[in-house]
């Protein structure tokens, strides 16, 4: 712990008017000056003392969740105890420091401060804030400072704690909708495709919800509805599942605008949507191949827990101008099985990154079989269809 | 009430404090009166209702104002006194033109500013006590004001985020998807905040900052080094139709005269032992005035003889009486030490006569060849002391001698200077019979009528004294407002007209008397009748104690062996001194309560003039260095008890404690007493701090066997003592609760490690009390280690 007290700018002036009295003092041979000044600098000094007295035997415990989605708040819970056995620490700022590090964007160091009035001795106080971290990444809480001016804020004293704290932001989490359902679901014509049957009809009956458009009819509990005067339907474990697995096409252009780096967010909260459907479900595999300047590829059985290994990844991964797609595709072929659903998630068309990759490489199997896969081009709006933040995605 | 209620209403204590110190020079309320009226208004109008805001044009346009206003009234005093006045008014000005603007932290820090210049202003006005008192009272409520000053910046900074409303996600998608920086809200409310630091803890903070303060101060003020030159003792510019003493007396004043209480000077009278000389009535000589004169605006005046370089001389002391043969004092015990310190330094010195010079007595100090005065030589750079040491035979037997020899070494009545200069005192002649008809005429007949054996001078010179005393024949008036004779001079206008005037009158029909019969007289204007003030054991001389009496001339034939108790008359003979003007009684000096008070006061005045306003460089090295400086330092040469010794009584007599003499006297010092206090000392603070760190680790629990409820003896004691050690952990048990949920909710408040221990405590608590079981050996261990690990957390104060 490093303690420094120092004046502030405030102080300066004090100090200034101490030695005009002084002066006026000297000068003129004034004795009751100079005991004004000497009030005035003794003012000074115990305030000092206060000051120190303020930051020792102090000890701060910070606690915080160490992962949420961005824009859910981050909960952050703060308390000063005071050890020793008199006495109390006084107006303590508490400053915490934040810095989003990963991605690293050169982001700049966030504060919160906290003020704590009083803490007695023997006791303790907690305090609470919120954060909004609406950006993905890794936050690094690395430093607190704990300072107090009391009683004249003439002097502050402060002291820097190493508090080390990390807080992994996962990509926003959005909403699919029906046709997505219907995507993953349908069965292409032609096509292999690994399906896991579980129960004989709709799945497993979990759970009653109220009736919304599109569910079936068979699924409405009759008597729930009678009862509640509104219809209610069934929910069901999901009867089915596929294995899927997403290419995640990471191609920023050159010139980059907001619009261009705001689709990038839009196909990373969109896979992380997906990754955590498919992971909440569970039963089947699920891949996920990041392409970007590096390439990231991870597959395993879908559950929460994978899911929760995913969204690290994507909160961290960045875009890049040079994709390496075609080395992409080579990782996901190796980990796509028979029958896999395989869903390109792209800031760009087929067309645009097949023009990437020389005649050779696009006459390849192993890019015709990304072919084959189903192509969400963000920038053409197709994730609109199966996918909303709650407001209309960029255009 | 908030932290900003109590701030608005101290800062406008502090600059009515300040406006105060303004108030104490120029002795009107206005000011003062001006400003609490403008702060309790603003804080109504301004600050509260938002009624009246002046915006920082318009105020920058008022206090432009207020600064060419000021200005006139600087511009039109000559005075630095006056000019310092005008500034402090304007200082008055700019804050009530602040008390009308809206608040924020640069306006007060302004206020603040403004209200300590106004001390720096009062200081250079008015340096006497009651100025002490207000800088004691400013320092706390400057202090308290700074304190709330900054709670209040402090609780405005952090109420900002409280609570503030989350950011709802952006309507334009991609800067919501890019994000913010990051928004916060902190939990709390804002008057909880500001309200946490209200308490008295608080207040005692305050009050301690305040004691620590001072002590400190008090420290720096007496260690702090000190120039040579004298201090600045307040300002002598303004002059006012008062009583007080002149090197000359006009007899043409009219209208009424004011008694000022400004202080003169304070005189110590020590006899040869060391004690002080109480309950005398003395008469301090300033100047002989021998001269009656009418200048040429017709303005009657008594002026005396002059000062020139050839009339300068030594002050004599004892032993050149010796010399010169004349009879010394029977023996030194007769000596009386006069110690005055003057207030401010004046060329006139107030004795008692005859004085002579002693070993202490500044060498500024001449004697005026001309009357025998003394006086003080002022430097060129004005920087004269104003503390002097003077001996006298004056005081016999407790009282003083009517009589005082004539001390001038080259004195004769009969030829050079001294003829010349009784001449003057005994002038009567053809113009003063024609002036003064009415005063001869009268002097005969009192003369004629006491029908005296003889032309005695003492007798007709008591004789003539007398008639002024008799009751009904003249009236004591300051007020001179009177019908006046103009054709008539002054003095035979009083004697034979209004007969209604003071001491000057008095003293001037009797010389006239005198030399109407031929006797040599001359006015003799000084000091008489100044308070004694026992707690200091001395002579207050105020200016209202100025008075005019009569010298009359004696040779050495003319004054009996007895007549004079100090026995030195030699043949420069001897001024018998003659008080014509009637006492005047004093109605507050019978009542003690008042004269006590009047004492305290004065002596509060006394110890903040000398120690705090006057405390010089020569003063500070007496008292505080002088033990550690010079040869006989006991570190520089050995121990050197005298010099401690000496040391120690200026300490003392910094506190009004005098020790001993001056002159040789014993230190009532006794080493046992002082070994005994220090010793009690070490063992009183050893004491408490025993006591401190004793009393919250004592468990009280096992005292309380007197009361029956909660008793040892009882089977639930166990829990009793549970409920004491959570109270002094900061958790007491509120009225609704149940045990189990006040062990409960304690655990959790207080983050008890052990909660379950405590919960099977609170389980054995209800089975014993309430099913009637007895505790078993195991359950009674663990019970007493579950309290014994909650005796080991930290006390805090019970919620």
């Amino acid at each position: 712990m490093i303690r420094r007290v120092y004046l502030r700018l405030e102080g300066w002036y004090y100090v200034f008017v101490i030695v005009f009295v002084i002066g006026g003092a000297v000068l003129r041979n004034v004795n009751v000056l100079v005991a004004l000044a000497g009030l005035m600098a003794a003012a000074l000094i115990l305030h000092w003392q206060l000051v120190l007295r303020s930051l020792s035997g102090i000890d701060i415990i910070r606690s915080l969740p160490s992962r949420l989605c961005a824009g859910d708040p981050l909960e952050v819970e703060v308390t000063v105890r005071h050890r020793g056995h008199r006495g109390s620490a006084w107006a303590l700022e508490f400053t915490d420091y934040f810095q989003r590090v990963d991605p690293p964007d050169d982001d700049p160091v966030s504060e919160v401060k906290l003020l704590f009035p009083r803490v007695s001795a023997g006791q303790q106080l907690t305090r609470r804030y919120q954060c909004a971290l609406s950006r993905r990444g890794v936050y690094r809480f690395s430093k607190a400072k704990v300072a107090s001016r009391y009683p004249l804020g003439l002097v502050e004293g402060s002291c820097f704690l190493d508090m080390p704290d990390r807080v992994v932001v996962y990509p926003a989490i959005g909403r699919l909708n029906r046709r997505w359902s219907k995507l993953i679901e349908a069965e292409h014509s032609g096509q292999q495709s690994t399906r896991h049957r579980q129960g004989w009809s709709e799945g497993d009956f979990y759970a009653l919800r109220e009736w919304r458009n599109g569910d079936s009819r068979r699924w409405i509990h009759w008597r729930t509805s009678a009862k509640l005067g509104k219809l209610a339907v069934r929910q069901f474990e999901q009867r089915r599942s596929a294995d899927v697995v997403l290419l995640l096409d990471l191609h920023l252009p050159g010139s980059a605008s907001n619009q261009d780096l705001a689709m990038v967010e839009a196909v990373i909260s969109f896979a992380a949507t997906v990754v955590v459907e498919l992971g909440r479900h569970g039963g089947a595999s699920l891949g996920l191949v990041v392409a970007s300047r590096e390439i990231g590829h991870w597959f395993g059985s879908a559950s929460p827990l994978f899911a929760q290994e995913l969204l690290e990844h994507l909160s961290v991964c960045r875009a890049s101008e040079g994709v390496r797609m075609f080395e992409a595709v080579d990782r996901l072929n190796s980990m796509q099985r028979g029958g896999a659903k395989i869903l390109v998630l792209s800031t760009r068309s087929r067309d645009d990154a097949a023009a990437t990759l020389d005649r050779k490489t696009r006459d390849s199997l192993k890019w015709r079989l990304l072919e084959q896969a189903v192509w969400l081009n963000g920038s053409a709006g197709e994730l609109d269809a199966y996918f909303s933040l709650g407001e209309a995605l960029p255009a | 009430m908030t932290a900003q209620h109590w701030l608005q209403i101290h800062l406008v204590a502090l600059c009515l404090l300040g406006s105060l110190f303004v108030a104490l020079s120029t002795r009107s309320l206005t000011a003062p009166l001006g400003v609490l009226a403008a702060g309790v208004l603003s804080i109504w109008f301004t600050d509260t209702w938002k009624w009246v805001q002046l915006n920082r044009m318009l105020g920058n346009l008022a206090a432009i104002g207020a600064v060419l206003f000021s200005l006139r009234d600087f511009l039109s005093y000559r005075n630095s006194e006056g000019q310092l006045l005008a500034i402090a008014t304007l200082l008055v000005y700019l804050q009530v033109i602040l008390f009308f603007q809206e608040k924020n932290a640069r306006l007060y820090w302004q206020m603040i500013l403004l209200s300590l210049l106004q001390v720096v202003v009062g200081a250079a006005l008015h340096l006497g006590v009651a100025f002490g008192v207000l800088l004691l009272l400013y320092t706390g409520v400057a202090i308290s004001t700074l304190v709330l000053f900054f709670i209040h910046r402090e609780t405005e900074r952090h109420t900002e985020l409280l609570n503030a409303p989350l950011p709802v996600a952006s309507a334009i998608p991609w800067k919501r998807l890019l994000g913010q920086s990051p928004a916060v809200r902190v939990e709390g409310q804002a008057e909880q905040l500001k309200s946490a630091f209200l308490s008295w803890a608080l207040l005692r903070q305050i009050v301690l900052l305040m004691v620590g303060a001072l002590l400190f101060s008090a420290a720096f003020f007496y260690t702090a080094p000190r120039h040579p030159s004298a201090m600045w003792s307040g300002p002598r510019g303004f002059t006012r139709p008062e009583t007080g003493f002149s090197r000359s007396v006009d007899l043409q004043q009219m209208g009424e005269l004011l008694q000022s209480d400004e202080e003169v000077m304070r005189v110590h009278l020590l006899n040869a032992a060391g004690k002080p000389l109480p309950q005398l009535d003395p008469y301090f000589a300033g100047e002989a005035l021998p001269i009656y004169e009418i200048d040429e605006r017709g303005r009657a005046k008594w002026v005396s003889i002059g000062m020139s370089g050839g009339f300068l001389r030594e002050p004599q002391s004892f032993e050149q009486q010796r010399e010169r043969g004349l009879r010394p004092p029977s023996s030194p015990a007769d000596a009386i030490t006069i110690h005055a310190s003057m207030k401010h330094a004046s060329e006139s010195l107030f004795t008692i006569t005859p004085a002579y010079r002693e070993a202490s007595t500044d060498e500024v100090v001449r004697m005026d060849a001309s009357t025998g005065l003394l006086f003080q030589v002022i430097r060129p750079d004005g920087n004269n002391p104003t503390d002097f040491y003077f001996a006298t035979t004056g005081i016999v037997g407790g009282r003083q001698t009517p009589i005082a020899p004539e001390v001038r070494p080259n004195f004769d009545p009969q030829e050079g200077r001294g003829k010349r200069e009784l001449d003057l005192c005994r002038q009567w002649g053809r113009r003063q019979q024609i002036l003064f008809p009415g005063i001869q005429k009268l002097a005969d007949e009192i003369v004629a009528s006491r029908n005296l054996p003889s032309r005695d001078p003492i007798l007709i010179a008591h004789s003539l004294e007398e008639h002024f005393h008799t009751p009904g024949n003249y009236t004591y008036s300051l007020n001179l407002k009177i019908q006046r004779d103009p054709e008539r001079d002054p003095i035979e206008d009083f004697v034979v007209n209004h007969r209604t005037g003071h001491c000057q009158y008095f003293a001037s029909a009797l010389v006239m008397m005198l030399r109407s019969q031929g006797l040599p007289a001359r006015m003799v204007v000084g000091y008489r009748g100044s308070e004694y003030n026992k707690l200091g054991s001395y002579y207050m001389v105020r200016q209202r104690n100025a008075h005019a009496w009569v010298e009359m001339y004696l040779e050495q034939d003319q004054i009996s062996e007895d007549a004079v108790a100090g026995g030195i008359v030699g043949k420069g003979g001897a001024w018998l001194r003659l008080d014509p003007t009637p006492s005047s009684d004093d109605p507050n000096a019978s009542n003690n309560w008042a004269s006590a008070a009047r004492d305290w006061l004065d002596y509060a005045d006394t110890v903040w003039g000398d120690y705090v306003v006057s405390l010089s460089q020569k003063r500070q090295e007496e008292a505080l260095y002088g033990a550690f400086q010079g040869d006989d330092s006991p570190t520089a040469a050995g121990f050197s008890w005298a010099t401690w010794q000496e040391s120690f009584r200026t300490l003392a007599s910094w506190f009004g404690v005098h020790i001993g003499g001056k002159e040789g006297g014993k230190i009532g010092f006794d080493w046992r007493a002082a070994l005994t206090a220090m010793v009690l000392s070490a063992l009183v603070m050893l004491l408490a701090r025993v006591v401190r760190w004793f009393w919250p680790r004592i468990d009280w629990s096992q005292f309380a066997f007197w009361r029956p409820e909660r008793g040892r003896r009882s089977p639930v004691a166990f829990y009793n003592r549970l409920e004491d050690l959570l109270a002094s952990r900061g958790r007491r048990r509120r009225p609704a609760e149940t045990p189990q949920e006040y062990v409960d909710h304690a655990v959790r408040e207080l983050s008890l490690l052990h909660g379950d221990a405590l919960r099977s405590l609170v389980a054995a608590f209800y089975r014993v009390r309430f099913g009637g079981d007895a505790l078993d050996n195991t359950e009674a261990q663990a019970i007493e280690k579950a309290l014994t690990d909650l005796e080991r957390l930290p006390l805090r104060d019970a919620r």
